[in-house]
């Protein structure tokens, strides 16, 4: 099982109302994205995160590897929106003066004054939408989060896809622990060459795997007569 | 009521898993399948569930030809439940109530019939304490009963139990063989047993089917078939630990192993 869906059953905000707990996430994220003041972002990110860590006792170490992952990714677009790159010393905009600059070898690096506050505050606007976002898959479990989206008339079918990827990310996540914990004890992961070709063949034996693994729920499916629709309580 | 005659049937890689198999279900409440590992057993099950269509060979259910459309399968997947080996597998949900409730509320029945029957179907397998607990949680014993409890929940005529004491410690063997005990006794459902265990079954069923290499090899009550040791040796599997104390330590039979020792 995922380490995220562990999280949600074991948080103290487990048995909470999930409408609540979807209706602020949601709160937060349409928050983030409309207020554009630094201030204000970096007082909900804060916040949230202290509310996931102290409030839902998700353990501080876990949720840093959580959010790093986007994170990089994040910071990765950021750079790109705060850094100008340029063959030309000066700029042909004139709203758009470099507050500092750089060279590096023929190329100019520049920072301008208004792309900078830009990169800051759409950083801060996604971190701020990120963390409520995980505060809302970590502290809801899955079956709750089907009662809210069957509440707000959220098609079924959008439903079906988003339990069975669910679940399948999951069952991706098992699969490929387990062939990476058979090699490994088998030493396929010592050296680079051998570390190469184990992980080709795990990648190679997971599709099969998850094709098998995906028949067993289809049959699983089928016996409890499942139609399609997600029925919660 | 539920039947398969001359049943064949071929995997796409041309492997024959069942050769002309004949099984009907009425012989007994409670059947024994066994055989050596790879003799067709799960197959066999599959086939009675309607998962997989023989090459050659009819089910019969309700004195009818099974069709393979969804009306039909869904009937017959009504009075059939199936427990499958690997727990992991049969369950869905990750919440063990919600679980339960699957099958059933897919059905559209009442909610409040819901709770009513997942609450029978906890107590029936032990699980009660375990309702809101998330299955990543659980032993692999409490997942045994778990994926137990929402087939029990369906109230079906036949149970198949697909290796239901594989990889189980002593107690929760102990478990199963009391929850298949009761279903076949107290609530005169139909129970199928695969295994290889041959003192589970013997303990358990009433009636044999002897597996191997994917035909009958032989058919009968309990007694006849463990007392031929011709059979159990063709079909290479071991005589039962109270068959072997009748037959040379010069016992009488018993029916299981507290008779044994009381006397």
């Amino acid at each position: 099982m995922l380490i995220i869906d562990r999280f949600a059953y074991t948080n103290k905000y487990c048995n909470s109302n999930p409408y609540i707990k979807a209706s602020a996430s949601l709160a937060l994220i349409i928050l983030s994205i409309v207020n554009s003041n630094i201030y204000i972002l970096c007082a909900m990110i804060a916040g949230i995160i202290l509310v996931t860590i102290f409030g839902a006792g998700i353990p501080s170490k876990s949720y840093a590897k959580m959010i790093a992952a986007p994170a990089i990714y994040l910071l990765i677009s950021i750079f790109t929106v705060m850094f100008t790159f340029g063959f030309s010393k000066t700029v042909q905009s004139s709203d758009f003066i470099y507050c500092k600059q750089f060279q590096f070898l023929n190329l100019y690096i520049g920072l301008a004054e208004s792309s900078y506050k830009e990169g800051l505050i759409l950083g801060l606007r996604a971190s701020s939408a990120m963390v409520s976002m995980y505060f809302l898959i970590l502290t809801t479990p899955c079956s709750q989060q089907v009662k809210v989206m069957k509440k707000i008339k959220i098609p079924t079918i959008f439903i079906e896809l988003y339990v069975l990827t669910y679940r399948f990310i999951g069952i991706f996540f098992e699969e490929a622990i387990l062939i990476y914990t058979a090699q490994k004890i088998r030493f396929g992961y010592n050296g680079y060459k051998n570390s190469m070709s184990s992980l080709a063949i795990l990648i190679k034996i997971l599709f099969t795997r998850i094709m098998i693994r995906f028949k067993d729920m289809e049959s699983i499916l089928e016996i409890k007569h499942f139609d399609g629709n997600f029925y919660v309580d | 009521m539920l039947r398969i005659e001359n049943v064949t049937y071929i995997y796409e890689d041309k492997t024959v898993a069942l050769k002309e198999v004949n099984i009907d279900l009425k012989k007994g409440r409670k059947i024994g399948i066994v055989g050596s590992n790879g003799s067709g057993k799960s197959t066999l099950f599959m086939i009675f569930l309607g998962l997989l269509k023989p090459t050659k060979g009819r089910v019969i259910f309700n004195e009818k030809e099974l069709k393979y459309n969804s009306k039909t399968l869904s009937e017959l997947r009504k009075k059939a439940g199936i427990v499958f080996q690997d727990p992991d597998k049969q369950i869905f949900f990750s919440n063990v109530f919600d679980d339960v409730a699957f099958a059933l509320r897919n059905l559209k029945i009442d909610e409040n019939e819901v709770q009513k029957r997942v609450n029978d179907a906890m107590e029936k397998t032990n699980i009660t304490a375990l309702q809101n607990k998330p299955v990543h949680f659980l032993s692999y014993g409490q997942k045994k009963n778990v994926s137990i409890a929402g087939v029990v929940a369906m109230n079906p005529e036949f149970l198949f139990f697909d290796e239901p004491t594989a990889g189980l410690d002593y107690r929760s063997q102990e478990n199963v063989k009391n929850i298949l005990e009761n279903l076949a006794d107290k609530e005169e459902k139909t129970i199928v047993v695969s295994s290889h265990d041959m003192n589970f079954i013997y303990e358990i069923c009433d009636y044999i089917y002897v597996l191997n290499k994917g035909h009958v090899l032989s058919e009968g009550k309990k007694e006849t078939i463990f007392l031929n040791k011709e059979i159990l040796d063709k079909a290479e599997l071991e005589e039962p630990f109270l068959v072997k104390a009748y037959k040379y330590l010069g016992k009488k039979l018993y029916e299981n192993e507290k008779e044994l020792f009381k006397h």
